[in-house]
């Protein structure tokens, strides 16, 4: 295969990841590689560590044994901040800064903090809301958005970062049926545009259509880890046929 | 009483020498009290190990006392500073108190997202803070913060106990020269009952502009 020639490069790298709470195990030695443009999708039942594995990639979780590697440089409390300026995360539920309008949500980063020329900065916002379809909400604030508007507009403050990577947690549970669609195009324009990405989400026709790769979780272990086509045609593992004629019946 | 004793006792005692000394104790008083509110609440709600334990009894101590002891206390302790200073500061002192609990019950108000979006745009600690944060702070907590501000201006008359020359403590100098002491305090009175409700109004309208501005249009 052609793919196999041109060696792709790892973006992140979990390797023997181990996390816990109190007494109970999260992450039970987990490792996964996400390769350069790949599209990796993460479900399984609830509570089996889909958020925490997530949010241990960005240092929002710190992990207890084994290591995280970013382009080959081990993840450290020392270089998180700034390996984090590469990595977008969207939120199942959006977290827009609710005082700020959506240019002072997509400025305050790139602006404010990371000093860049606010005029071209704006350009690119209304550059990338026009791409979403809801330039016409620069000057809105989050609570007078729908939820799918506030999902798109959170993508659009990670992409202001110019993100290497991006996570999705369940980014469209907290949609209304109508809206999932807008930002599930959002992502698929993401994928088409080449973008590496880590995403949780139960819309298992979706995760057919973009995924390179899917990871079933469980009882905090990846339990399945594969291409996409075997993961919904091919599979052998018990548990996930069995979670698998639950969700697509559902 | 005459008219002329009246008009001595309002306009000229009560109103050109007592209350600008009031205006001044409240003013002071609200300043260094908000100060002490904002700052160290913001302090309490990181929940620093040691620096929480210490605020926690500051707070317990200064809400779990009479004002007017810990003014005596300070009066008799301190050997410097006038009786308009000793009182702002323990009524800054007890104020404060009330007002960083209010700050940090506003802190833990605020979704934890916000928390973490920032975090995940790699926004320093302050940025946090000051610009998503605690405007959402403050904006939850104005209603109870305005509450403890109509307290500052009632509590500012515990003053007169040292000699402050405030409203109170001038219109108590009147009275062996009168023999009216009910009408005299009820001047007192309704002059405090004015400054709380105007308060109180000027507080709610502040409310709306500040929503205004915080949160856009929205109608709360
Ligand atoms: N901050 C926390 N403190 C204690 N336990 C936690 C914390 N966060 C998560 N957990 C526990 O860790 C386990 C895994 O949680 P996680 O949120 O990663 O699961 P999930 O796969 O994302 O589930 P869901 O599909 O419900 O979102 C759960 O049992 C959860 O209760
Ligand atoms: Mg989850």
């Amino acid at each position: 295969m052609s793919e196999m020639s041109e060696k792709k490069e790892i973006v992140v790298s979990l390797q023997h990841v181990t996390k816990q709470f109190g007494s109970l195990t999260v992450l039970d030695d987990m490792s996964l590689d996400v390769y350069e443009h790949e599209v990796v999708v993460l479900c399984g039942p609830s509570g089996g560590g889909k958020s925490t594995l997530l949010r241990t990639i960005n240092g929002l979780e710190k992990i207890g044994s084994g290591k995280i590697l970013y382009r080959g440089t081990e993840v450290n409390h020392r270089n998180i901040k700034e390996i984090r300026k590469h990595i977008g995360m969207v939120f199942q539920q959006f977290n827009l800064f609710n005082n700020l309008t959506v240019r002072d949500n997509l400025l305050i980063a790139p602006v404010k903090t990371q000093k860049k020329k606010k005029d071209e900065m704006l350009k690119k916002a209304v550059e990338y809301l026009e791409i979403f379809g809801i330039a016409d909400k620069l000057d809105s604030y989050p609570h007078q958005l729908s939820g799918g508007q506030k999902q798109r507009v959170a993508i659009v403050r990670s992409l202001m970062m110019e993100p290497d990577l991006m996570l999705f947690d369940e980014p469209t549970s907290a949609l209304d049926p109508e809206m999932i669609k807008e930002v599930l195009d959002a992502i698929r324009r993401l994928s088409s545009m080449g973008m590496t990405m880590v995403i949780v989400t139960h819309e298992m026709g979706f995760a057919r259509e973009v995924a390179s790769r899917v990871c079933f979780l469980e009882g905090a272990k990846i339990r399945v880890n594969t291409d996409t086509k075997t993961f919904f045609e091919d599979t052998e593992d018990e548990r996930l046929k069995q979670f698998l004629s639950v969700i697509l019946h559902h | 009483m005459t008219f002329e004793d009246r008009y001595n006792i309002v306009v000229k005692t009560i109103l050109v020498q007592g209350l600008p000394m009031t205006l001044k104790l409240i003013f002071a008083s609200l300043f260094f009290a908000m100060l002490i509110g904002v700052v160290l609440g913001t302090v309490r709600s990181l929940k620093i190990p040691v620096v929480d334990q210490i605020l926690g009894a500051y707070a317990l101590i200064c809400r779990g006392v009479p004002t007017i002891i810990i003014l005596l206390f300070f009066y008799a302790y301190l050997t410097k500073g006038t009786q308009f200073w000793i009182s702002v500061l323990s009524i800054s002192l007890v104020e404060g108190a009330y007002m960083m609990e209010v700050v940090k019950g506003g802190f833990l108000s605020v979704d934890k997202g916000q928390w973490e979006a920032a975090k995940s745009l790699s926004l320093p600690l302050m940025h946090t803070i000051t610009r998503i944060i605690l405007p959402q702070v403050l904006l939850v907590t104005i209603p109870a913060l305005m509450g403890q501000i109509v307290m500052l201006v009632k509590g500012t008359s515990v003053a007169a106990t040292i000699g402050c020359m405030d409203t109170l403590r001038r219109a108590q100098l009147l009275l062996p020269k009168y023999s009216y002491p009910m009408e005299i305090y009820a001047y007192v009175l309704v002059i405090f009952f004015i400054m709380c409700h105007f308060l109180t109004w000027l507080g709610k309208k502040l409310e709306r502009t500040v929503v205004k501005r915080i949160m856009g249009e929205r109608n709360v």
